[in-house]
Parts: C-alpha cells; structure tokens; sequence
C-alpha cells in the first residue's frame, strides 16, 4: 500500500473551471517523488488539495485520497487539521510568507507544538533547539523576527519547523525555487538527510529537471492540470517519451554543451531581418563599449558592496555576471548605468567618462545604455497598452523608428516590426500588461530596450522569474537578436548555465569582488577558482538522452 | 535607544507644531473681520466714540505690533492662560474645562463602541464573506452611512423618550443620558470601519503566511485571532485615531440634538458670537489633541508591526 495514493483528483474554481483535471498519484513510503510542471499546471494545487489548503474559490473531488490506509476525503477540517503539520508536513516556495511578520520564529514553533501535543514549554523549546541545530543553524535564530533572517536561512527555519514533529509526508512546494543557488543547494541537501534521518517520504514539486535528476526517485511531469508522463527518475531522463517532457529537458542549457540554440520547440530559429551594416569580426567587434576600472561602491552602513571590479564589454558581445544574492552585482549593474553614484573607479561608455557627467550630458549618455529587469510584471505601468510602454523610450530621444528597422516612421507599424522581432503578433499592441504571461512581457521588455540601439544593455536575471522553457525561448531570442543587430549585453544572473550559454567571457562575483574571469571555453579549466568548481557542481548536467 | 529615540522625535515635533498651531489660530483671529473692542462696547447699544474705542484697544493690547501680542498671547497659553470670554466674562479656561469632560466622554464611550461594533460585524463578515451575514452587514453599513446623524438622534429621542420612556432624550445627567448619542454617532461612524476591517481580514486571510500557519495545522481561531486580525489591524488604527481626533473636536449635531454641553457646541456658539478667545483655545487644545492622538498611532505601528521599528532603526 502506498503512503499517499490519489486517486483522480479534480479541483475547479467555483465557476466550474477545471484547474487539476483527473490526477493518479502514489508515494510510496521513504521516497522522494518529484512532481514537474511549470507555472498554471497545476502541481501546487495539487499538493495542496492533499490536506485540503486550497483557496475558498476552489474546490477538490477525487475518487480516493488516502494517507496512511486513512481516507483524508471524509474527514471533517478538524481532523484534517491535527495531520498537518503532525504527519504531513509542508514547505513552500515563498520563505517570506513561511512564517507571519509579526510574530518570533520561535514563537509560531512553539504555537505549531502546541497545537498538536501538550508538553512543558522546556521541553518544547529543546525541541525546537535541537530542531534547528539539526539543519545546522545557530538555535538563538529563533528569538528573531522573519525579516532579521536571510532568505536562505529562513527557508531552512521553514524546514525546521515543518520536520518538528517527524511528519511522515513531507510535502515541498518549490521550496528553493525563489533562492539563489547557493542557498537552495544547501536546503536540498538538508532535506536529503531529514529523509534519510527520519525515512519519511518526500513529495517534491518543482520546474527544475537538475533538482529532479539529482534527488528524485520517481517523477510524473504535469502539464494544463494533467499528468503526461510518469515513472523513474532514470527512465523520464534518458527515455523521455512525451513531447512535453522532452521539451522541458532541451531546456536547460548544458555547461558541456556548445550549441549556439537550445533544441526547444516552437521557435523559427532565425529571425528576417533587413540585411544591415554590421560590424565584422576582428578589429570593430573587439571595440569595447562599457570599461570600468578598479570600481567601488560602499553604502552609508559602511558595506562594500562593489569592491574593486574591472570589467570590459565589447561590442557585440555578451559579458556573463554570475553571483549569489548579495553578491553585489546587481548593485554593479545600477553603477554602470549611471543610476547609483559610484565611491571610487572610473567608467567610460565608449570615450566618455561616464562617472564625471551630470546634468544634460549624462542624460544623454542615458540615452546609450538600456536595462530589462528580472520581474516583467514590475516593468510595465499597468494601465497603460503595450504600444505606449514600448515607444515610450523612442519618444524620449526624439526618433521615429531604429534604423534597424524599414518600415517607415508611422508608430503602429514601427511598434509592430518591434513587436515582430521578438516574435509577439501585432495585436499584442492594444492589450494590457496583465493580458500578457511573464515570458511575453519580458519579450515586451526586450524589443522596448533595442529599439533606441544602445550601446550596451544591462540584463538583470531577465530569466530568473520565467519558466524553464520560456527562459530557453528567451535565451534563445537574446542570442538570435544579438546576431542579428550586433548587440551588446551584460548579462547578470546567479544561473551559471544561462549565463555561460548565452556570453563570451564570464565574470564570477563573490561579496562584491570578482573572484573568478574567463572565456566561455575555460569553464572547465583546472584553473577555476574554488568557488566557481562549487558552482559548476551545482549545474551539472543532466546525463545525455539515450 | 531604538524605542526612546523615535518618543524624543516626537516630542520635538510636537513642540514645533504647538508653536505653529498657536501662531496660526492667533492670526486668524487677527485677521478676521470685526473689531472685539467696538463688539465689546456696542452691548449696549449706547453710541461709543472713537476716543472711547481706542482707549478699550489699548486696554486690549490691540494697538501693539503683531509680535508683542503674539508673545503675550504665548506666554497667556502656556500658563493655560487663554484670556477672557468676551460674552461670559468669565476666563476662557474655565468654559472649557466646563465643556471638555461632557465631549471626552462621549468621545471614549463612543470610540470604544464603534470598535466592539467594528470587531464584531467587520469578523462576522469577513468569516463568511458573500452569505446572508456578510450582506446584513453590508446593509447595515449603507443604512449606517446613508442615514443623517441629527435625524437618526431625533428618531432614537422620538422613540426611546418620548414614546417607551425608556431614557432620557437630552443631557449626561445620567449615565443613561449616553446611550442615545452614543448609538447616533457609532452607527454613524463605524461602517466604514467595518467595511475596512472585513477587507483587511478577507485579504489578509488569503496570505500566505495563513495558508503555512493552516499547514502547520495550528487551530483555526488561532490562526484568526493571532494571525489574521493582527495584520488587519494597522488599516484599522489609522482611521480609528483620525475619527478620535475629530471626536475629541466635538460633535456639533450631536451635541446639540441632545442637549449636550460639549465643546462642538461651545465652539459653535463662540464663532458665532465673535468670542475668539474661544476660538483660540478651541483651535489650540483639539490641535495639540489630535496631534498627540496621531503620535500615539504612529507609534502604535511599532508594535504592531515589529518591521517598522527595525526599518525606523536601521534608518539611523
């Protein structure tokens, strides 16, 4: 008998629409299943339909919904509620929400313990100690509010919390998706061990196939509520049969690999373009367009947040920054674009030295660097159409059209030929941001930035918020656009994978330093710093596809 | 230090703004059309000479410049001196402190009802938002808001008084005197905290942060109490401190339907009447009133949200 067994599981929404349509799920006792789906698939819902944590809009139906030989279907909410949190257990994906603002972490531990046992509060409190000692942290965390923890530590508090009374399902809801990979690592590898420590299952959701190749046991993958393809972790890998699943494997870019494209599908592979001048090798495309030398920047507290960084973008070409949050380069980013004062170092765009402008100057030297930023949803004005936010900065330097483009000067037929380039149809022009899925508003994002042929442009994680195959579509696009104008980018992420993919040279930043440069080719040199190896580690490949 | 710190900011803010308000209610009143010596002697309706006129400005001060009675005006206040009442003769210090117990009282009274109210119907219609409890409410609150304060208080007083004698229809003579402007003004003023509570409890039940309490299988009443109401309540202090303020001013309608005599209702007859020494004291006292309410909010937030302190720290 299976540990947890659904049986044709349905949720919908309150109007009758079907969200989860039929799903067949077993866990089997002391596993670790992987349930792989991306963004509105309907895994989340999934897991929570389990215990019943789904919103009040929604509604569950199922055939069977065991745990335990227990039917959890026909139990009334206060029986449901002595099983969570008792013998099933959760972690979810926003570690900001893991625990409320207003309250110690210790506090809701203690309230988590007495909700479901009575025992003196010593007892308690060493059993939150030795909780979290046991994931490895300083047990006085918990004295702290969630806001005074990091993200990474708070996700392990969450982990803590949801192992305090040794749940025999432990259900895990993208739980380090939202974190760097340096800090997700370290949560995986502690709910490696809790399940070899206690034998309790693992129900893991997740997009990320190198989590799934790395822990799982078994695997189903989900698509528009349904599950497409199940079975062992090795079998989904190496003998992927549905299109989908083979689909989201061609997704990840490999570190061995050197293919220009990721193999995913529904892409033309090249864009048409008017034939224009563009710079030939050699000579004119080492030119470089951005330069900074020995860059510093410390905020007020005192934090060295850029500490002495040179780097060089050459036209056409992509720089690679990789970093863990807090690394410090995103702070580098807002340096170069002029948008933070810099303490120390000089930065030159193309001749001009950009540090010393001000005024007018330098808002024309504005006018030659562009940024798409990481949330698509944030970069937009909402209740303005995509035509307007997307001309806005043509507008703003007096132009018509890119020269890049021939398609006269009339607006509509300029923002559409924009549109056309990142391959959105033309009546994407008249709707709403919140008509647009993250990965259309990030296209969006990108043909707003090209159309006023910077010099460079700043790629802050313009794919950290996107799923799995919608990042690959846009690398993919960020590759073919740079062919085809000749762009250069600076392209920022703690991805090591989408940033070796996508750039020529790779800088690796460690607490506001560099710690580690070299040419795409060199990723593998045994001359790489520690920490790069440690990072390569993380992103290994998935095995090749028999 | 990071509780003191902000305290002593007040403070200090606190004396900037009395010197502001004093200054601002001395000019309106020296700006404003009219002349308190010639009202004074024109009581009775003997024809007075100029010469008469200005001796009495003199005797007033009003002939000095305007910062040398700004001062004596200052040092009047500060010793809780405001003059004297014009139409009374008697100091404005004691009108007021005649006034201000009736007003301080409905004003808690009031106060504290309307957030029993709030609790009580905003829960109930958050709990179940959309079913036949939640659209009570709703009615409720539209009737509340809809419903003219003074006509409301002459149906109560036609009703309970003079139909039931039940109680008395106007003065605090009795306690039970408080019971009718005290319905009057907490269905006048609750439902838009009600409507603002059941919001604030509907989404802030929807967070996250509920859903993992939920999964960690902590009692739901727990999670409503401890959890949900806790990150309504910041919304809910905000206006609830506007609405204290502008109580502690007096409630004019109210006053007056119920033969009440509080400071709306001295504040009124004073403007009416040209009493500025009133006027002034009225502005200064409700001012430095709501600026300390206000204080108090703000610094509520501190503890209700522990982020704002450690955000406030960190500013430094």
């Amino acid at each position: 008998m299976s540990l947890l067994e659904v049986t044709n599981l349905t949720v919908a929404t309150r109007h009758g629409r079907e969200l989860v349509t039929g799903v067949d799920l077993a866990v089997e006792q002391g596993e670790w299943f992987a349930l792989i789906g991306e963004s509105g698939s309907g895994k989340s819902i999934t897991a929570s339909a389990v215990t019943n944590l789904l919103a009040p809009n929604l509604v569950r139906r199922a055939d069977a919904l065991r745990f335990d030989g227990a039917d959890l279907l026909g139990l009334p909410e206060r029986d449901l509620r002595t099983i969570r949190g008792d013998r099933i257990a959760y972690v979810f994906q926003d570690y900001q929400s893991a625990f409320t603002p207003y309250y110690t972490i210790g506090n809701q531990m203690h309230e988590m313990l007495r909700s479901h046992r009575s025992m003196p509060p010593v007892e308690r409190r060493q059993r939150i100690e030795a909780s979290v000692e046991a994931i490895g942290l300083d047990p006085r965390l918990i004295g702290r509010y969630p806001f005074e923890v990091s993200g990474g530590q708070l996700q392990r508090l969450a982990l803590a919390s949801a192992v305090l009374l040794e749940p025999t399902l432990l259900i895990a809801d993208e739980p380090t998706t939202a974190l760097d990979s340096w800090s997700a690592s370290i949560v995986l590898d502690e709910l490696a061990s809790i399940k070899e420590t206690t034998g309790c299952s693992i129900l893991f959701i997740t997009h990320d196939l190198r989590i799934m190749n790395r822990y799982a046991d078994r695997v189903a993958i989900m698509q528009h509520g349904d599950i497409v393809e199940r079975g062992s972790k090795d079998a989904i890998v190496l003998r992927p049969g549905h299109p989908y699943t083979r689909d989201l494997l061609a997704s990840i870019p490999p570190l061995r690999a050197t293919a220009s494209r990721l193999p995913v599908l529904g892409e033309p592979a090249r864009l048409t373009l008017a034939p224009r001048e563009r710079p030939t090798d050699g000579a004119a495309a080492a030119e470089p367009v951005l330069r900074a030398q020995g860059l510093v920047k410390v905020y007020g507290t005192g934090t060295r947040a850029v500490d002495g960084v040179n780097l060089t973008l050459r036209k056409g070409g992509c720089l690679g920054l990789v970093g863990e949050s807090g690394s410090g380069k995103s702070t580098l980013a807002r340096c170069l674009l002029s948008l933070e004062r810099i303490t120390g170092g000089d930065i030159w765009l193309r001749d001009q030295h950009l540090n010393t402008l001000g005024g007018g100057p330098l808002r024309a030297a504005r006018q030659r660097m562009q940024l798409v930023l990481q949330n698509p949803h944030a970069s937009f004005n909402e209740r303005l159409p995509i035509v307007a936010s997307l001309l806005e900065p043509l507008e703003c330097i007096g132009r018509r059209s890119p020269s890049f483009l021939d398609v006269g000067e009339d607006p509509r037929t300029v923002a559409a030929a924009l549109l056309d380039l990142v391959r959105l149809p033309a009546d994407y022009l008249d709707k709403l941001p919140a008509q647009l899925s993250g990965g259309e508003k990030q296209r969006v994002s990108i043909a707003r930035a090209i159309s006023t042929e910077p010099g460079f442009i700043v790629l802050d994680e313009p794919t950290a918020s996107l799923d799995v195959s919608t990042q690959a579509r846009v690398l993919n696009l960020l590759k073919d656009l740079q062919d085809a104008l000749g762009l250069s980018y600076l392209f920022i992420s703690h991805d090591l994978s989408s940033v070796h993919f996508i750039s020529q040279h790779l800088l690796v930043m460690k607490d506001g330093r560099v710690v580690d440069e070299f040419d795409r080719s060199g990723l593998f040199d045994a001359t790489r710093h520690d920490y790069t190896k440690q990072l390569i580690e993380l992103f290994e490949d998935l095995p090749a596809r028999a | 230090m990071r509780e003191a710190r902000p305290v002593l900011r007040r403070l200090i803010q606190g004396v900037g703004f009395f010197f502001v308000l004093t200054f601002i209610s001395f000019l309106i009143v020296q700006l404003a059309p009219g002349d308190a010596a010639l009202s004074m002697l024109k009581v009775d309706t003997v024809a007075v000479t100029e010469a008469e006129i200005n001796a009495l400005r003199d005797q007033l001060g009003l002939n000095d410049p305007v910062w040398q009675r700004y001062g004596r005006f200052l040092a009047g206040v500060v010793h809780g001196d405001f003059g004297t009442s014009v139409m009374t003769g008697k100091p404005v210090m004691t009108e007021l402190t005649k006034a201000f117990p009736s007003t301080l009282l409905l004003a808690t009274v009031t106060m504290a009802t309307v957030v029993v109210l709030t609790f009580v119907l905003g829960g109930v219609a958050a709990r179940r938002p959309h079913t036949l409890a939640d659209k009570a409410v709703g009615l409720f609150c539209m009737v509340g808001a809809a419903l003219p304060t003074f006509w409301l208080g002459l149906l109560l007083i036609d009703l309970f008084a003079v139909r039931l004698h039940l109680l008395p229809s106007s003065g605090l003579a009795t306690s039970a005197g408080l019971i009718l402007p005290t319905v009057a003004l907490a269905v006048a003023i609750a439902p838009p905290y009600i409507k603002i509570l059941r919001g604030s409890l509907i989404e802030a039940s929807g967070r996250e942060f509920v859903r993992a309490a939920r999964a960690r299988g902590v009692h739901e009443w727990v999670i409503f109490v401890k959890h949900t109401l806790r990150d309504s309540l910041i919304p809910l202090v905000t206006i609830l401190g506007v609405s204290l303020g502008s109580l502690l001013g007096g409630t004019v309608i109210v006053e007056i339907t119920f033969g009440i005599p509080g400071v709306g209702k001295l504040a009124v007859e004073a403007l009416a009447r040209r009493d500025y020494g009133v006027v002034q004291a009225f502005i200064i006292i409700v001012g430095m009133a709501v600026f300390v309410i206000n204080m108090l909010v703000d610094l509520s937030y501190r503890i209700l949200d522990p982020a704002i302190a450690l955000k406030g720290a960190e500013r430094r």
